[in-house]
Protein backbone atom coordinates (compact mmCIF):
# COMPACT_ATOMS: atom_id res chain seq x y z
CA UNK A 1 0.00 0.00 0.00
CA UNK A 2 2.79 2.40 0.90
CA UNK A 3 5.95 2.42 -1.16
CA UNK A 4 8.75 0.86 0.83
CA UNK A 5 11.58 1.45 -1.63
CA UNK A 6 14.52 3.78 -1.11
CA UNK A 7 14.69 2.96 2.59
CA UNK A 8 18.25 3.53 3.79
CA UNK A 9 19.81 0.75 5.86
CA UNK A 10 20.51 1.60 9.49
CA UNK A 11 24.13 1.78 10.61
CA UNK A 12 25.01 0.02 13.91
CA UNK A 13 25.40 3.45 15.58
CA UNK A 14 21.96 4.48 14.38
CA UNK A 15 20.48 1.20 15.62
CA UNK A 16 22.05 1.81 19.03
CA UNK A 17 20.76 5.38 19.10
CA UNK A 18 17.23 4.22 18.17
CA UNK A 19 17.31 1.59 20.94
CA UNK A 20 18.15 4.26 23.50
CA UNK A 21 15.52 6.57 22.07
CA UNK A 22 12.97 3.75 22.28
CA UNK A 23 13.76 3.21 25.98
CA UNK A 24 13.18 6.89 26.76
CA UNK A 25 10.07 7.02 24.58
CA UNK A 26 8.37 4.55 26.92
CA UNK A 27 7.81 7.03 29.75
CA UNK A 28 4.84 8.83 28.18
CA UNK A 29 3.12 9.08 31.55
CA UNK A 30 6.24 9.99 33.50
CA UNK A 31 6.09 13.57 34.66
CA UNK A 32 3.34 14.73 32.35
CA UNK A 33 1.48 17.89 33.24
CA UNK A 34 -1.42 19.84 31.79
CA UNK A 35 0.97 22.42 30.33
CA UNK A 36 2.76 20.27 27.81
CA UNK A 37 1.52 16.67 28.40
CA UNK A 38 4.09 14.25 26.98
CA UNK A 39 6.69 16.84 25.95
CA UNK A 40 9.21 15.72 28.58
CA UNK A 41 9.07 12.15 27.35
CA UNK A 42 9.37 13.37 23.76
CA UNK A 43 12.43 15.48 24.56
CA UNK A 44 14.09 12.53 26.36
CA UNK A 45 13.41 10.27 23.37
CA UNK A 46 15.03 12.87 21.10
CA UNK A 47 18.11 13.27 23.32
CA UNK A 48 20.11 10.24 22.03
CA UNK A 49 19.60 11.42 18.45
CA UNK A 50 20.50 15.03 19.20
CA UNK A 51 23.67 13.78 20.89
CA UNK A 52 24.59 11.90 17.72
CA UNK A 53 23.63 14.49 15.07
CA UNK A 54 24.77 17.79 16.57
CA UNK A 55 28.48 18.40 17.13
CA UNK A 56 27.97 21.76 18.82
CA UNK A 57 26.62 21.36 22.41
CA UNK A 58 24.85 24.71 22.01
CA UNK A 59 22.78 23.38 19.06
CA UNK A 60 22.05 20.23 21.03
CA UNK A 61 20.88 22.23 24.05
CA UNK A 62 18.65 24.43 21.92
CA UNK A 63 17.01 21.45 20.20
CA UNK A 64 16.41 19.64 23.52
CA UNK A 65 14.89 22.77 25.05
CA UNK A 66 12.68 23.19 22.00
CA UNK A 67 11.26 19.65 22.28
CA UNK A 68 10.90 19.82 26.08
CA UNK A 69 8.71 22.90 25.87
CA UNK A 70 6.43 22.03 22.95
CA UNK A 71 3.02 20.66 23.91
CA UNK A 72 2.76 17.09 22.74
CA UNK A 73 0.06 14.48 23.23
CA UNK A 74 -0.75 11.37 21.23
CA UNK A 75 -1.21 7.64 21.59
CA UNK A 76 1.89 5.94 22.98
CA UNK A 77 2.47 3.70 19.94
CA UNK A 78 2.26 6.66 17.58
CA UNK A 79 4.57 8.64 19.82
CA UNK A 80 7.19 6.16 18.61
CA UNK A 81 6.39 6.93 14.98
CA UNK A 82 6.54 10.69 15.49
CA UNK A 83 9.78 10.44 17.49
CA UNK A 84 11.25 8.46 14.58
CA UNK A 85 10.12 11.07 12.04
CA UNK A 86 11.36 13.95 14.20
CA UNK A 87 14.74 12.21 14.58
CA UNK A 88 15.05 11.88 10.80
CA UNK A 89 14.27 15.58 10.46
CA UNK A 90 16.67 16.65 13.19
CA UNK A 91 19.36 14.71 11.37
CA UNK A 92 18.61 16.69 8.23
CA UNK A 93 18.64 19.92 10.23
CA UNK A 94 22.05 19.07 11.72
CA UNK A 95 23.46 18.21 8.30
CA UNK A 96 21.98 21.22 6.51
CA UNK A 97 21.56 23.98 9.12
CA UNK A 98 21.33 26.55 6.31
CA UNK A 99 17.84 25.26 5.33
CA UNK A 100 16.57 25.67 8.92
CA UNK A 101 13.66 23.24 9.13
CA UNK A 102 13.17 23.58 12.93
CA UNK A 103 9.82 25.26 12.36
CA UNK A 104 8.76 22.44 10.02
CA UNK A 105 9.62 19.91 12.75
CA UNK A 106 7.40 21.74 15.24
CA UNK A 107 4.55 22.12 12.76
CA UNK A 108 4.73 18.48 11.75
CA UNK A 109 4.58 17.34 15.39
CA UNK A 110 1.65 19.65 16.10
CA UNK A 111 -0.29 18.64 13.00
CA UNK A 112 0.27 14.90 13.31
CA UNK A 113 -0.32 14.36 17.02
CA UNK A 114 -4.09 14.92 16.77
CA UNK A 115 -4.89 12.50 13.92
CA UNK A 116 -2.44 9.87 15.18
CA UNK A 117 -3.95 10.09 18.67
CA UNK A 118 -7.32 9.51 17.01
CA UNK A 119 -6.18 6.40 15.12
CA UNK A 120 -4.23 5.11 18.12
CA UNK A 121 -7.16 5.41 20.49
CA UNK A 122 -9.72 4.04 18.05
CA UNK A 123 -7.56 1.12 16.99
CA UNK A 124 -5.34 0.14 19.94
CA UNK A 125 -7.58 1.26 22.77
CA UNK A 126 -11.14 0.78 21.57
CA UNK A 127 -10.67 -2.17 19.25
CA UNK A 128 -7.46 -4.12 19.89
CA UNK A 129 -7.61 -3.84 23.68
CA UNK A 130 -11.34 -4.54 23.85
CA UNK A 131 -10.82 -7.79 21.94
CA UNK A 132 -7.85 -8.90 24.05
CA UNK A 133 -9.54 -7.88 27.31
CA UNK A 134 -12.78 -9.59 26.30
CA UNK A 135 -10.89 -12.78 25.58
CA UNK A 136 -8.88 -12.61 28.82
CA UNK A 137 -11.82 -11.69 31.06
CA UNK A 138 -13.52 -14.86 29.85
CA UNK A 139 -10.42 -16.96 30.53
CA UNK A 140 -9.83 -15.50 33.99
CA UNK A 141 -13.40 -15.30 35.29
CA UNK A 142 -12.84 -18.51 37.25
CA UNK A 143 -9.48 -17.37 38.63
CA UNK A 144 -7.23 -18.81 35.94
CA UNK A 145 -3.90 -17.02 35.48
CA UNK A 146 -3.95 -17.79 31.76
CA UNK A 147 -6.06 -14.73 30.94
CA UNK A 148 -3.78 -12.41 32.90
CA UNK A 149 -0.62 -13.73 31.25
CA UNK A 150 -2.18 -13.53 27.79
CA UNK A 151 -3.27 -9.96 28.46
CA UNK A 152 0.25 -8.90 29.44
CA UNK A 153 1.77 -10.65 26.41
CA UNK A 154 -0.81 -9.76 23.75
CA UNK A 155 -1.60 -6.25 24.93
CA UNK A 156 1.31 -4.82 26.92
CA UNK A 157 4.23 -6.57 25.27
CA UNK A 158 2.93 -6.37 21.71
CA UNK A 159 2.25 -2.64 22.12
CA UNK A 160 5.93 -2.20 22.92
CA UNK A 161 6.86 -4.24 19.84
CA UNK A 162 4.58 -2.11 17.65
CA UNK A 163 6.07 1.03 19.14
CA UNK A 164 9.61 -0.13 18.37
CA UNK A 165 8.66 -1.00 14.79
CA UNK A 166 6.92 2.38 14.39
CA UNK A 167 9.88 4.27 15.80
CA UNK A 168 12.43 2.65 13.49
CA UNK A 169 10.06 2.89 10.51
CA UNK A 170 9.46 6.57 11.25
CA UNK A 171 13.19 7.19 11.28
CA UNK A 172 13.88 5.22 8.11
CA UNK A 173 11.02 6.43 5.93
CA UNK A 174 10.83 9.89 7.42
CA UNK A 175 7.83 11.95 6.51
CA UNK A 176 6.90 10.15 3.29
CA UNK A 177 5.29 7.29 5.23
CA UNK A 178 2.64 9.27 7.05
CA UNK A 179 1.88 11.86 4.37
CA UNK A 180 1.19 9.05 1.92
CA UNK A 181 -1.25 7.33 4.28
CA UNK A 182 -3.10 10.60 4.85
CA UNK A 183 -3.10 11.61 1.19
CA UNK A 184 -4.71 8.33 0.22
CA UNK A 185 -7.53 9.12 2.65
CA UNK A 186 -7.51 5.64 4.21
CA UNK A 187 -7.30 6.87 7.80
CA UNK A 188 -11.04 7.53 8.34
CA UNK A 189 -11.81 4.20 6.66
CA UNK A 190 -9.54 2.33 9.08
CA UNK A 191 -11.17 4.12 12.02
CA UNK A 192 -14.61 3.12 10.77
CA UNK A 193 -13.65 -0.54 10.25
CA UNK A 194 -12.05 -0.67 13.70
CA UNK A 195 -15.28 0.75 15.12
CA UNK A 196 -17.28 -2.16 13.68
CA UNK A 197 -15.00 -4.70 15.33
CA UNK A 198 -15.22 -2.75 18.57
CA UNK A 199 -19.03 -2.70 18.45
CA UNK A 200 -19.21 -6.48 17.98
CA UNK A 201 -16.96 -6.96 21.00
CA UNK A 202 -19.09 -4.57 23.08
CA UNK A 203 -22.11 -6.74 22.26
CA UNK A 204 -20.20 -9.87 23.27
CA UNK A 205 -19.12 -8.30 26.56
CA UNK A 206 -22.67 -7.24 27.40
CA UNK A 207 -23.77 -10.84 26.84
CA UNK A 208 -20.98 -12.24 29.02
CA UNK A 209 -20.72 -9.77 31.85
CA UNK A 210 -23.91 -7.83 32.42
CA UNK A 211 -26.52 -9.76 34.32
CA UNK A 212 -29.79 -8.66 35.88
CA UNK A 213 -31.87 -11.16 37.78
CA UNK A 214 -35.33 -10.29 39.03
CA UNK A 215 -35.96 -12.00 42.32
CA UNK A 216 -39.58 -10.87 42.63
CA UNK A 217 -41.99 -13.82 42.42
CA UNK A 218 -45.31 -12.63 43.72
CA UNK A 219 -48.04 -15.17 44.43
CA UNK A 220 -51.30 -13.91 43.00
CA UNK A 221 -54.40 -16.07 43.37
CA UNK A 222 -52.31 -19.12 44.24
CA UNK A 223 -50.18 -18.88 41.10
CA UNK A 224 -46.52 -17.83 41.33
CA UNK A 225 -45.57 -15.23 38.76
CA UNK A 226 -41.96 -15.75 37.74
CA UNK A 227 -40.93 -12.47 36.09
CA UNK A 228 -37.41 -13.64 35.23
CA UNK A 229 -38.76 -16.80 33.63
CA UNK A 230 -41.24 -14.76 31.57
CA UNK A 231 -38.53 -12.40 30.36
CA UNK A 232 -36.25 -15.32 29.53
CA UNK A 233 -38.98 -16.91 27.43
CA UNK A 234 -39.20 -13.68 25.41
CA UNK A 235 -35.48 -13.06 25.08
CA UNK A 236 -32.74 -14.05 27.51
CA UNK A 237 -30.56 -11.10 28.45
CA UNK A 238 -33.14 -8.59 27.23
CA UNK A 239 -32.70 -6.49 30.38
CA UNK A 240 -28.92 -6.35 29.89
CA UNK A 241 -29.32 -4.90 26.40
CA UNK A 242 -31.95 -2.44 27.62
CA UNK A 243 -29.69 -1.34 30.47
CA UNK A 244 -26.89 -0.73 27.98
CA UNK A 245 -29.22 1.23 25.68
CA UNK A 246 -30.51 3.38 28.51
CA UNK A 247 -27.07 4.01 30.03
CA UNK A 248 -25.63 4.94 26.66
CA UNK A 249 -28.41 7.41 25.93
CA UNK A 250 -27.67 9.04 29.30
CA UNK A 251 -23.95 9.20 28.50
CA UNK A 252 -24.82 10.82 25.15
CA UNK A 253 -26.93 13.35 27.05
CA UNK A 254 -23.81 14.30 28.97
CA UNK A 255 -24.08 12.21 32.14
CA UNK A 256 -20.67 11.60 33.66
CA UNK A 257 -19.64 7.96 34.29
CA UNK A 258 -19.52 8.82 37.99
CA UNK A 259 -23.15 9.90 37.99
CA UNK A 260 -24.12 6.77 36.07
CA UNK A 261 -22.29 4.51 38.53
CA UNK A 262 -24.04 6.09 41.52
CA UNK A 263 -27.43 6.05 39.81
CA UNK A 264 -27.13 2.32 39.06
CA UNK A 265 -25.93 1.55 42.58
CA UNK A 266 -28.68 3.65 44.14
CA UNK A 267 -31.36 2.11 41.93
CA UNK A 268 -30.15 -1.39 42.81
CA UNK A 269 -30.32 -0.73 46.54
CA UNK A 270 -33.82 0.78 46.21
CA UNK A 271 -35.01 -2.16 44.08
CA UNK A 272 -33.46 -4.61 46.53
CA UNK A 273 -35.33 -2.85 49.35
CA UNK A 274 -38.61 -3.66 47.60
CA UNK A 275 -37.41 -7.21 46.96
CA UNK A 276 -37.37 -6.80 43.21
CA UNK A 277 -33.67 -7.62 42.74
CA UNK B 1 -1.89 -1.18 59.74
CA UNK B 2 0.43 -3.64 57.98
CA UNK B 3 -2.35 -4.59 55.60
CA UNK B 4 -3.09 -0.96 54.77
CA UNK B 5 0.61 -0.31 54.17
CA UNK B 6 0.74 -3.34 51.89
CA UNK B 7 -2.20 -2.10 49.82
CA UNK B 8 -0.80 1.43 49.55
CA UNK B 9 2.61 0.02 48.59
CA UNK B 10 1.07 -2.22 45.92
CA UNK B 11 -0.72 0.82 44.51
CA UNK B 12 2.40 2.99 44.34
CA UNK B 13 4.74 0.26 43.12
CA UNK B 14 2.72 -0.81 40.09
CA UNK B 15 1.70 2.71 39.23
CA UNK B 16 5.35 3.80 39.06
CA UNK B 17 6.40 0.65 37.18
CA UNK B 18 3.60 1.19 34.67
CA UNK B 19 4.44 4.85 34.13
CA UNK B 20 8.06 3.89 33.55
CA UNK B 21 7.05 1.54 30.73
CA UNK B 22 4.13 3.78 29.72
CA UNK B 23 2.10 0.78 28.63
CA UNK B 24 -1.11 0.85 30.73
CA UNK B 25 -0.85 -2.85 31.42
CA UNK B 26 0.30 -3.21 35.05
CA UNK B 27 -2.42 -0.75 36.01
CA UNK B 28 -5.26 -2.46 34.11
CA UNK B 29 -7.56 -4.02 36.75
CA UNK B 30 -7.04 -7.55 35.41
CA UNK B 31 -3.27 -7.37 35.93
CA UNK B 32 -3.19 -5.03 38.93
CA UNK B 33 -5.69 -7.12 40.94
CA UNK B 34 -3.67 -10.26 40.18
CA UNK B 35 -0.44 -8.62 41.32
CA UNK B 36 -2.11 -7.22 44.45
CA UNK B 37 -3.67 -10.63 45.12
CA UNK B 38 -0.20 -12.16 44.84
CA UNK B 39 1.17 -9.65 47.35
CA UNK B 40 -1.76 -10.31 49.73
CA UNK B 41 -1.41 -14.05 49.45
CA UNK B 42 -4.54 -14.97 47.49
CA UNK B 43 -3.80 -14.82 43.80
CA UNK B 44 -6.95 -16.67 42.63
CA UNK B 45 -9.31 -14.19 44.28
CA UNK B 46 -7.18 -11.41 42.83
CA UNK B 47 -7.63 -12.81 39.30
CA UNK B 48 -11.41 -13.22 39.74
CA UNK B 49 -11.84 -9.65 41.04
CA UNK B 50 -9.54 -8.41 38.30
CA UNK B 51 -11.60 -10.05 35.56
CA UNK B 52 -14.74 -8.44 36.94
CA UNK B 53 -13.23 -4.96 37.38
CA UNK B 54 -11.57 -5.09 33.95
CA UNK B 55 -15.05 -5.33 32.45
CA UNK B 56 -16.35 -2.51 34.68
CA UNK B 57 -13.51 -0.23 33.57
CA UNK B 58 -13.45 -1.40 29.97
CA UNK B 59 -13.87 2.04 28.42
CA UNK B 60 -11.93 3.93 31.03
CA UNK B 61 -8.35 4.88 30.28
CA UNK B 62 -5.81 7.25 31.66
CA UNK B 63 -5.28 8.95 28.31
CA UNK B 64 -3.78 12.31 29.16
CA UNK B 65 -4.36 11.50 32.84
CA UNK B 66 -8.07 12.18 32.34
CA UNK B 67 -9.69 9.06 33.77
CA UNK B 68 -13.19 9.69 35.15
CA UNK B 69 -12.52 7.19 37.89
CA UNK B 70 -9.30 6.03 39.51
CA UNK B 71 -9.58 2.37 38.54
CA UNK B 72 -6.11 1.63 39.87
CA UNK B 73 -7.11 2.61 43.41
CA UNK B 74 -10.39 0.73 43.04
CA UNK B 75 -8.47 -2.39 41.94
CA UNK B 76 -6.03 -2.55 44.88
CA UNK B 77 -8.75 -1.63 47.38
CA UNK B 78 -11.19 -4.23 46.04
CA UNK B 79 -8.58 -6.94 46.53
CA UNK B 80 -7.71 -5.51 49.94
CA UNK B 81 -11.35 -5.44 51.07
CA UNK B 82 -12.06 -8.99 49.92
CA UNK B 83 -8.79 -10.79 50.65
CA UNK B 84 -7.53 -8.95 53.73
CA UNK B 85 -10.77 -7.72 55.34
CA UNK B 86 -12.92 -10.68 54.28
CA UNK B 87 -15.71 -8.67 52.65
CA UNK B 88 -18.27 -10.24 50.36
CA UNK B 89 -17.03 -9.93 46.77
CA UNK B 90 -19.94 -7.85 45.49
CA UNK B 91 -19.77 -5.49 48.45
CA UNK B 92 -16.00 -5.17 48.18
CA UNK B 93 -16.29 -4.31 44.49
CA UNK B 94 -19.07 -1.77 44.98
CA UNK B 95 -17.19 0.00 47.78
CA UNK B 96 -13.91 0.01 45.89
CA UNK B 97 -15.59 1.46 42.80
CA UNK B 98 -17.11 4.18 44.96
CA UNK B 99 -13.76 5.06 46.53
CA UNK B 100 -12.13 4.99 43.07
CA UNK B 101 -14.59 7.65 41.98
CA UNK B 102 -14.31 9.75 45.12
CA UNK B 103 -10.50 9.67 45.10
CA UNK B 104 -10.61 11.94 42.05
CA UNK B 105 -11.34 14.73 44.51
CA UNK B 106 -7.59 15.04 45.17
CA UNK B 107 -6.79 15.15 41.43
CA UNK B 108 -6.88 18.95 41.09
CA UNK B 109 -4.20 19.19 43.81
CA UNK B 110 -1.94 16.67 42.13
CA UNK B 111 -2.39 18.49 38.82
CA UNK B 112 -1.59 21.81 40.47
CA UNK B 113 1.67 20.39 41.84
CA UNK B 114 2.58 19.04 38.39
CA UNK B 115 1.89 22.48 36.91
CA UNK B 116 4.03 24.15 39.54
CA UNK B 117 6.90 21.81 38.69
CA UNK B 118 6.81 22.68 34.98
CA UNK B 119 8.99 25.83 35.16
CA UNK B 120 11.58 23.84 37.12
CA UNK B 121 11.71 21.24 34.33
CA UNK B 122 12.07 23.96 31.70
CA UNK B 123 14.97 25.49 33.63
CA UNK B 124 16.78 22.14 33.61
CA UNK B 125 15.99 21.71 29.91
CA UNK B 126 17.44 25.14 29.19
CA UNK B 127 20.79 24.09 30.62
CA UNK B 128 20.71 21.05 28.32
CA UNK B 129 21.45 18.68 31.20
CA UNK B 130 19.67 15.57 29.94
CA UNK B 131 20.68 13.35 32.88
CA UNK B 132 19.35 15.79 35.45
CA UNK B 133 16.16 16.14 33.41
CA UNK B 134 15.64 12.36 33.52
CA UNK B 135 16.27 12.27 37.28
CA UNK B 136 13.71 15.04 37.73
CA UNK B 137 11.20 12.94 35.79
CA UNK B 138 11.85 10.00 38.12
CA UNK B 139 11.41 12.26 41.15
CA UNK B 140 8.04 13.43 39.90
CA UNK B 141 6.72 9.98 39.06
CA UNK B 142 7.82 8.42 42.38
CA UNK B 143 7.22 11.20 44.87
CA UNK B 144 4.73 13.63 43.35
CA UNK B 145 2.33 12.11 40.80
CA UNK B 146 0.86 9.46 43.09
CA UNK B 147 1.64 10.91 46.53
CA UNK B 148 -1.84 12.15 47.44
CA UNK B 149 -3.57 9.15 45.86
CA UNK B 150 -1.32 6.74 47.77
CA UNK B 151 -2.09 8.51 51.05
CA UNK B 152 -5.84 8.29 50.39
CA UNK B 153 -5.57 4.61 49.43
CA UNK B 154 -3.65 3.98 52.65
CA UNK B 155 -6.22 5.80 54.80
CA UNK B 156 -9.16 4.05 53.14
CA UNK B 157 -7.48 0.67 53.51
CA UNK B 158 -6.67 1.49 57.15
CA UNK B 159 -10.21 2.58 57.96
CA UNK B 160 -11.55 -0.20 55.79
CA UNK B 161 -10.28 -3.04 57.96
CA UNK B 162 -12.27 -2.01 61.02
CA UNK B 163 -14.87 0.13 59.29
CA UNK B 164 -15.86 -2.54 56.81
CA UNK B 165 -16.57 -5.09 59.53
CA UNK B 166 -18.78 -2.63 61.42
CA UNK B 167 -20.49 -1.60 58.21
CA UNK B 168 -21.29 -5.18 57.25
CA UNK B 169 -22.57 -6.10 60.71
CA UNK B 170 -24.96 -3.15 61.03
CA UNK B 171 -25.92 -2.92 57.38
CA UNK B 172 -29.43 -4.13 56.41
CA UNK B 173 -29.45 -7.15 54.09
CA UNK B 174 -31.13 -5.29 51.23
CA UNK B 175 -28.19 -2.90 50.88
CA UNK B 176 -25.79 -5.83 50.60
CA UNK B 177 -28.12 -7.49 48.06
CA UNK B 178 -28.47 -4.27 46.10
CA UNK B 179 -24.72 -3.67 46.00
CA UNK B 180 -24.13 -7.27 44.97
CA UNK B 181 -26.67 -6.92 42.15
CA UNK B 182 -25.17 -3.60 41.04
CA UNK B 183 -21.70 -5.18 40.74
CA UNK B 184 -23.07 -7.20 37.81
CA UNK B 185 -24.52 -4.09 36.17
CA UNK B 186 -21.71 -1.56 36.59
CA UNK B 187 -19.91 -3.30 33.72
CA UNK B 188 -22.33 -1.47 31.47
CA UNK B 189 -20.81 1.91 32.40
CA UNK B 190 -17.41 1.02 30.98
CA UNK B 191 -19.01 -0.47 27.88
CA UNK B 192 -20.99 2.74 27.34
CA UNK B 193 -17.77 4.76 27.28
CA UNK B 194 -16.33 2.38 24.70
CA UNK B 195 -19.54 2.69 22.70
CA UNK B 196 -19.27 6.46 22.80
CA UNK B 197 -15.71 6.33 21.50
CA UNK B 198 -16.64 4.18 18.50
CA UNK B 199 -20.15 5.65 18.02
CA UNK B 200 -21.28 5.66 14.39
CA UNK B 201 -25.05 5.84 14.73
CA UNK B 202 -27.30 2.88 14.00
CA UNK B 203 -24.39 0.93 12.49
CA UNK B 204 -22.87 0.62 15.95
CA UNK B 205 -26.16 -0.56 17.48
CA UNK B 206 -26.53 -3.23 14.79
CA UNK B 207 -23.05 -4.62 15.35
CA UNK B 208 -23.51 -4.57 19.13
CA UNK B 209 -26.65 -6.68 18.64
CA UNK B 210 -24.70 -9.03 16.37
CA UNK B 211 -22.02 -9.54 19.02
CA UNK B 212 -24.64 -10.00 21.74
CA UNK B 213 -26.62 -12.58 19.79
CA UNK B 214 -23.50 -14.47 18.72
CA UNK B 215 -22.42 -14.96 22.33
CA UNK B 216 -25.77 -15.31 24.08
CA UNK B 217 -27.64 -17.52 21.60
CA UNK B 218 -25.00 -19.08 19.36
CA UNK B 219 -22.70 -19.59 22.39
CA UNK B 220 -19.75 -18.41 20.32
CA UNK B 221 -16.45 -17.88 22.16
CA UNK B 222 -14.70 -14.49 22.14
CA UNK B 223 -11.88 -15.56 19.84
CA UNK B 224 -14.04 -17.05 17.03
CA UNK B 225 -16.29 -14.01 17.27
CA UNK B 226 -13.30 -11.67 17.07
CA UNK B 227 -12.14 -13.48 13.93
CA UNK B 228 -15.57 -13.16 12.34
CA UNK B 229 -15.49 -9.48 13.34
CA UNK B 230 -12.13 -9.03 11.64
CA UNK B 231 -13.56 -10.51 8.43
CA UNK B 232 -16.55 -8.16 8.56
CA UNK B 233 -14.36 -5.13 9.35
CA UNK B 234 -11.97 -6.05 6.52
CA UNK B 235 -14.81 -6.47 4.02
CA UNK B 236 -16.22 -3.12 5.12
CA UNK B 237 -12.84 -1.43 4.78
CA UNK B 238 -12.28 -2.88 1.31
CA UNK B 239 -15.72 -1.82 0.09
CA UNK B 240 -15.46 1.73 1.35
CA UNK B 241 -11.89 1.98 0.02
CA UNK B 242 -13.07 0.95 -3.45
CA UNK B 243 -15.99 3.35 -3.19
CA UNK B 244 -13.70 6.21 -2.19
CA UNK B 245 -11.35 5.36 -5.06
CA UNK B 246 -14.08 5.26 -7.69
CA UNK B 247 -15.47 8.51 -6.27
CA UNK B 248 -12.16 10.31 -6.54
CA UNK B 249 -11.68 8.83 -10.02
CA UNK B 250 -15.12 10.13 -11.01
CA UNK B 251 -14.28 13.54 -9.54
CA UNK B 252 -11.07 13.68 -11.59
CA UNK B 253 -13.06 12.64 -14.68
CA UNK B 254 -15.58 15.50 -14.35
CA UNK B 255 -12.81 17.98 -13.65
CA UNK B 256 -11.01 16.94 -16.81
CA UNK B 257 -14.21 17.33 -18.80
CA UNK B 258 -14.86 20.75 -17.40
CA UNK B 259 -11.32 21.66 -18.31
CA UNK B 260 -11.93 20.54 -21.88
CA UNK B 261 -15.07 22.62 -22.14
CA UNK B 262 -13.18 25.63 -20.93
CA UNK B 263 -10.53 25.37 -23.57
CA UNK B 264 -12.88 24.58 -26.41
Amino acid sequence: MISMNKAPKLTPEERKMLNKSFYFSLGTNMASSKVSQQSKCFAMAMAPGLEMFYDDPEDRRKAFYRHAGEFFNTHQVFLGLLVGIALAMEKQQAEHPEDDITETISTLKASLMGPTAGIGDSFFFNCYRVIIAGLCIGLSANGSLLGVILFVLLYGCLLLVYKYIFLTAGYRYGTSLITEAFERGIVPLITEAAGILGAIMVGALIAQNVSIKIALQPVIGGATIDFQGMLDSIMPGLLSLLLWGWSFSQVQKGWSPTKLIFMIMGACVVLAFFGIL
Amino acid sequence: MTNALLIAFAYLLWQVADNWLGWQTFTRPLVLCTLTGLMCGDITTGVIIGAELEAVYMGVSAIGGEAPSNYQAASVLAVGFVVLSGADQGVGLALAVTVGTLINAVKPFTQAIALALHPWFMKIAETGNVKKFRIAMWMQVIFVSQLLNTIVVFLVALGGEAGLQTFISICPAFIINGLNASANMLVVVGLCLTTQAIWNGTTTVMYVILGFVAVKYLALGTLPLALIGIVIAFAHFQNSYKLAQSRSAAAIGTNAQEGDDFYE
